[in-house]
């Protein structure tokens, strides 16, 4: 009841006199208390009539005494520090308003009183939709005509047009994950080709209103397969010290959650490397920090993020699994903003300034510092290297542990008009984990004039660095195309060794034994991506891209012995065509599409059918099938590591010995959505081809002509299952479960027969709730997966060689024939909302993992007096974390 | 209705989502484990034990015994009888290896046959050291001021035209060796000593004065080698995300079954 009094008086009007002119009236006392308050108090004393949004103005206090002095520049004074304006509409009376809005557009959000008759008929509709806070221009949004079956999605400059809207006086309906939705009616004489429409976060809301819609956290269901999520709610989520866009998308169905080593997505039976993940553009290649605890995406620099778990888009290729677009904010556009983060794990700033409105920028960056969460995960999962620190560590010095990771992004967006944005986006980020031990010898060290310098050197490092510059250009409300140059490199190095050196009578020597690992990564892109509405029902999306990939990968034991040295350079050019159509008044929509692709190494043409439909039995329910082949060109291999773990680095296929990945899929589903539920069930199966693996472990035969290039292995494998979501879209209380059910196997000839893979996962549930009291959020997760399968000794026995020592070897099980325990763990946080001062800010507590589940990463065997004793590694046990969140406006 | 009409698809997808088990059991444990090093010169000898059961509670490799094992070359199978003495099946004595002949080990085991190949390699050539002593030099205080001289090394050299694998052992010959270095509790010092080198595809070894930890006469013995014994030298790993099986050129069975030939030297540590 009280939310729809709340509603009803949202839109206030002070003043039910006759009209007096608003110009004509002078102030002479003392105002105070809320701005609402003021109002209705000028209201009555002279019959100005007023028009505002009540609670907005009901938490803006002022204190003023005007001496004789006219209304209207009394209101000047007061509104315009307050962001506001005001506009004297055509009936005399006085709109409040915020001071960027659009009085145009924003008269058309209002219901009108009376319904006028239509002038035009079957006309198109164009406009740009924005952020109400900072004029950003908001991607993606859903815009479509009430009552009717026309509809369509805005571009990612935020620009839409509707064809064939059937009169000038229907209701369009903007949707936008996390966004609160706005309506327009339309009217004879609005400018129908220039709407421009703000939409306002509801992160930003104070209270919760209801309205005819809404939307949260999370958008599923629009296309076959896909996720939208919005940055902007992310916090309210139980996190481990970060937001965490990646980690929150393992809480769907069909992405894996029971990896808390990586930030990476097992989709659908697919893994990381197999993730087309595009930032403003440009690909990433590797997306984890800390161990992957945490992802390479700071969320403040965030907009948008769209999830393809699937059967995508013919504009989307190279990779086999699925695509993750992000969409980095241009920044504020009116003025300057400012805000940072602080947790137990990081530091997160960012500073947003325009200059002059057609030119906006902003700049992020995160720092890990050591903080007890920061320490806690490092200490974990660098023990192993950190006990072994080596027979010089004792004895020399002490291991000075340093490590640390970083990243950076930063956007300038130019709008020189209102059809052409150029955007330079930039991001960089690494991380650099350090175990080494500097060697602290006495001076003087083995007498005279000679110098001695041993040392363990335990070095990892990684880090990504991309950019891109875009051109997009709205030419008609028909035509908009968007086109980018792009740079994106990847490294990892890897140095385990130990060092020495010797220096004697000026003579220096030096000694270093271990393992030495580089792997580097470069991609030029320059790509052209083009919409065309060329007639009612049809979109034709086309475009076309070429990639320079440049990828070195060394591998050396010693400093002497390389076994491995590969350097490789392709180019991947593709061109495709889509055509997105639609019958039966949009009931039906089929999009068809092709990609064919040149990749210069295998110096062969590879071409992609894709197939994407989707049929609405009814306003509620509605069906999707989908199908498609997929290649992946550049793909990461594992290489396994007995001493110092698995590692995994990236390769250029070459159509002969590391084979083009390809991959088949075939999705069915269907979802039922009313207002607040949305249920949908997706079931998939796909085949992988060309899947590669690198081992030391199997001896080529052949004597004689040893060749390391020839340890890398082939494979296939396939995957199924089914994909269940349930979601209550809104309210105070909402949230989701997920289920997956599905089964992945992998053949490698050299690995025997057919075996589960090692991310496979029977069952998989999750639950999210979220729940908002007062100044509350509060919310938890809970995720249950089956036991992931491994390999286990089943004997062991030692051999003799040939100078008397004895040589121990576990005999193992067949491939991935036993499973580790279930995995379940239950998240929550609470996260509290206040001014500090007048800067809105957050403070939040998580626990992650709070009754302490012992989940199993792997299992470690070692055989101790000729018996085999296994030892469980596990995950992170109960993890608190507290975080604060401070910005200016 | 048109519910309905969705179920049977789901119905039709989930049974084609319907799990079959894959083969989890695993035979290989009851596989034999075979050693056999074969040397030209001398009578064959394979030790054939059970594995330890990663269940059981044995602490020492049973040996298999009862088998009939063979040893085939030039066309002609040899018997190989069990001695308890030592549990290692022997060939009876009237015939030795012999170099570059090829040789098959096979036997009946739990209904399958387990057998093996290899070929015993020539005796390396040209195998040279460059000196046939080292002088250890004197790190002890009171042994004048000043770094020592440190004596070169020894360098060992042969021919490897076929990529073959070597392996460097080098056994001190002393009854009673005299150890070079204080005994510091330093766990570090090999508890035997021999010392050796690791399979490597090369035709050259380095003998520091600091690989020595005992005076006296060593032997260094240079092994000719194959690939199978070099793959003995593989860790397999200890953690189920990166356990593969251990190599083996024996099939049905594990461990090796080989073939090698070797050229000695002698070196004098000295103080």
């Amino acid at each position: 009841m009280h939310k729809l009094l709340v509603l009803s008086l949202l839109l206030g009007v002070s003043g039910l006199s006759a009209q007096t002119r608003a110009d004509s009236v002078r102030l002479d006392r003392f105002y105070y208390g809320s701005l609402e308050k003021v109002l209705d108090e000028i209201s009555t004393e002279s019959g100005v009539r007023f028009v505002f949004d009540r609670p907005a103005l009901a938490r803006i206090r002022i204190e003023e005494r005007p001496f004789n002095k006219p209304l209207l520049r009394f209101l000047e004074q007061v509104l315009r520090p307050k962001d506001l304006k005001f506009l004297i509409l055509p009936d005399g009376a006085v709109r409040i308003m915020g001071a960027y809005e659009n009085p145009e557009t924003e008269a058309l959000t209002r219901k009108p009183s009376a319904k006028t008759g239509a002038k035009q008929k079957n006309i198109h509709v164009a406009g740009l939709i924005t952020d109400r806070a900072s004029g950003e221009a908001l991607p993606f949004v859903s815009v479509r005509v009430l009552g009717e079956p026309i509809g369509t999605t805005g571009n990612v400059d935020g620009q839409f047009t509707l064809l064939h809207v059937p009169t000038d006086t229907n209701t369009l309906i903007f949707t936008y994950v996390g966004y609160e939705p706005v309506q327009v009616f339309l009217a004879p004489g609005a400018p129908l080709t220039e709407l421009q429409v703000t939409m306002q976060s509801e992160a930003t809301l104070q209270e919760v209103v209801v309205t005819a819609e809404k939307e949260e956290l999370l958008k599923a269901s629009e296309q076959v397969s896909m996720f939208k999520m919005t940055p902007a709610k992310l916090a309210t989520l139980p996190s481990l010290g970060e937001r965490d866009i990646f980690r929150s998308f393992q809480l769907m169905p069909g992405i894996s959650a029971a990896n808390e080593h990586t930030s990476g997505l097992y989709v659908r039976g697919g893994t990381p490397d197999q993730v087309l993940t595009l930032y403003d553009g440009f690909t990433v290649y590797n997306v984890d920090h800390l161990f992957g605890f945490f992802s390479a995406f700071n969320s403040n620099s965030i907009k948008d993020v769209q999830l393809y778990k699937g059967v995508f888009d013919a504009k989307y290729g190279g990779r086999l699994s699925s695509v993750v677009e992000i969409t980095g904010k241009d920044g504020n556009n009116r003025r300057f903003n400012a805000g940072g983060d602080l947790s137990l794990l990081s530091a997160n700033v960012w500073i947003e300034q325009p200059f002059g409105e057609k030119f906006t920028t902003i700049v992020t960056a995160r720092r890990s510092w050591k903080g007890p969460l920061y320490e806690k995960i490092f200490d974990r999962f660098s023990g192993e290297t950190e006990t072994n620190a080596g027979p010089f560590g004792n004895r020399f010095g002490n291991a000075q542990v340093s490590s640390y990771f970083y990243d950076i992004n930063a956007k300038a967006t130019w709008k020189p008009n209102e059809h052409d944005v150029y955007s330079l986006s930039f991001y960089s980020g690494a991380d650099k984990l350090d175990n080494s031990i500097t060697p602290q010898l006495p001076s003087g060290f083995g007498g005279g004039g000679g110098r001695l310098n041993l040392g363990i050197t335990d070095l990892t490092n990684w880090g990504n660095t991309g950019a891109s510059l875009k051109w997009s250009r709205k030419w008609s409300d028909r035509l908009y195309s968007n086109t980018l140059a792009s740079y994106s490199s990847y490294f990892s190095k890897r140095d385990r060794s130990s060092s020495g050196t010797f220096e004697m009578d000026g003579e220096t020597q030096e000694i270093r034994r271990g393992t030495l690992e580089n792997n580097s990564l470069k991609d030029f892109s320059a790509k052209t991506d083009w919409e065309w509405k060329f007639v009612p029902g049809q979109q034709l999306e086309f475009g076309a891209s070429a990639t320079q990939n440049d990828i070195t990968y060394t591998y050396a034991q010693n400093d002497t012995s390389t076994l491995l040295d590969r350097s490789t350079a392709g180019l991947t050019a593709t061109a495709y065509l889509q055509d997105k159509a639609s019958f039966l008044k949009e009931k039906l929509v089929v999009t068809p599409g092709i990609r064919a692709t040149w990749f210069s190494p295998a110096g062969k043409m590879y071409y992609e059918p894709r197939a994407n439909v989707s049929y609405k039995l009814s306003s509620t329910v509605k069906l999707k099938a989908a199908t498609g082949l997929y290649y992946q060109f550049a793909k990461r291999v594992i290489r396994e590591d007995v001493l110092s773990g698995s590692r995994d680095f990236w390769v250029l296929t070459d159509g002969d010995r590391l084979p083009v990945a390809s991959s088949r899929q075939y999705v069915v589903g269907a979802a039922w959505e009313n207002k607040s539920w949305l249920f949908d069930a997706e079931t998939y199966y796909k085949t992988l081809d060309g899947l590669t693996e690198y081992s030391l472990r199997f001896t080529p035969s052949g004597p004689g002509q040893f060749n390391y290039e020839e340890n890398f292995f082939n494979g296939t494998g396939t995957s199924r299952g089914i994909d269940l979501l349930l979601q209550k879209k809104y309210g105070r209380f909402n949230g989701w479960v997920g289920y997956t059910l599905s089964d992945t196997r992998q053949h490698y000839p050299v690995y025997g027969s057919e075996f589960y893979a090692s991310n496979d996962v029977t069952h998989e549930f999750k639950v999210t709730g979220l729940y908002h009291w007062r100044k509350w959020d509060f919310s938890a997760t809970w995720i249950y997966a089956s036991g992931k399968p491994y390999t286990a000794p089943e004997g062991g026995y030692q051999v003799t060689l040939l100078d008397g020592t004895t040589q121990d070897f576990l005999n193992v099980s067949a491939k991935n024939a036993y499973r580790l325990p279930d995995y379940h763990r239950l998240d929550i946080a609470a996260t509290y909302n206040f001014l500090l001062g007048k800067a809105p800010s957050t403070f939040g507590i998580s626990l992650f993992n709070l009754y302490n589940r012992a989940n199993v990463w792997y299992k470690e065997f070692e055989i101790i007096n000729n018996q085999v004793i296994s030892t469980d590694v596990n995950y992170l046990g109960i993890t608190p974390n507290l975080t604060l969140g401070v910005k200016l406006r | 209705m048109k519910k309905i009409l969705i179920l049977p698809l789901f119905l039709l997808f989930l049974s084609a989502c319907e799990k079959t088990a894959l083969t989890t059991a695993s035979d290989s444990v009851n596989r034999p484990v075979v050693e056999a090093y074969l040397s030209p010169g001398q009578v064959p000898a394979v030790k054939v034990t059970h594995q330890l059961a990663f269940a059981s509670t044995d602490t020492l490799a049973r040996p298999v015994e009862g088998l009939e094992v063979f040893i085939e070359t030039d066309g002609a199978e040899h018997p190989l009888a069990y001695s308890a003495v030592d549990s290692v099946y022997h060939a009876d004595g009237t015939w030795q290896v012999e170099a570059g002949k090829t040789y098959r080990l096979h036997f009946q085991y739990n209904g399958g046959v387990v057998e093996a190949e290899s070929v015993v390699p020539e005796k390396p050539q040209a195998f040279t050291a460059s000196a046939g002593s080292i002088a250890i030099p004197d790190f002890s205080p009171g042994s004048g001021g000043g770094m020592p001289t440190f004596p070169d090394p020894i360098e060992l050299g042969w021919a490897n035209t076929d990529g073959a694998y070597y392996l460097v052992v080098v056994e001190n010959l002393e009854t009673d060796p005299v150890a070079i270095y204080e005994d510091n509790g330093d766990t570090n010092r090999p508890p035997r000593p021999v010392f050796r080198s690791e399979p490597e595809q090369t035709n050259a070894y380095e003998i520091g004065f600091r690989n020595f930890q005992y005076y006296g006469t060593h032997r260094v013995i240079l092994f000719k080698l194959n690939a199978e014994y070099a793959s003995l030298y593989d860790d397999n790993g200890n953690s189920s995300q990166n356990l593969t099986s251990p190599y083996s050129n024996v099939t049905n069975g594990l461990g090796i079954f080989t073939g090698l030939n070797a050229d000695t030297l002698m070196v004098e540590v000295t103080q």
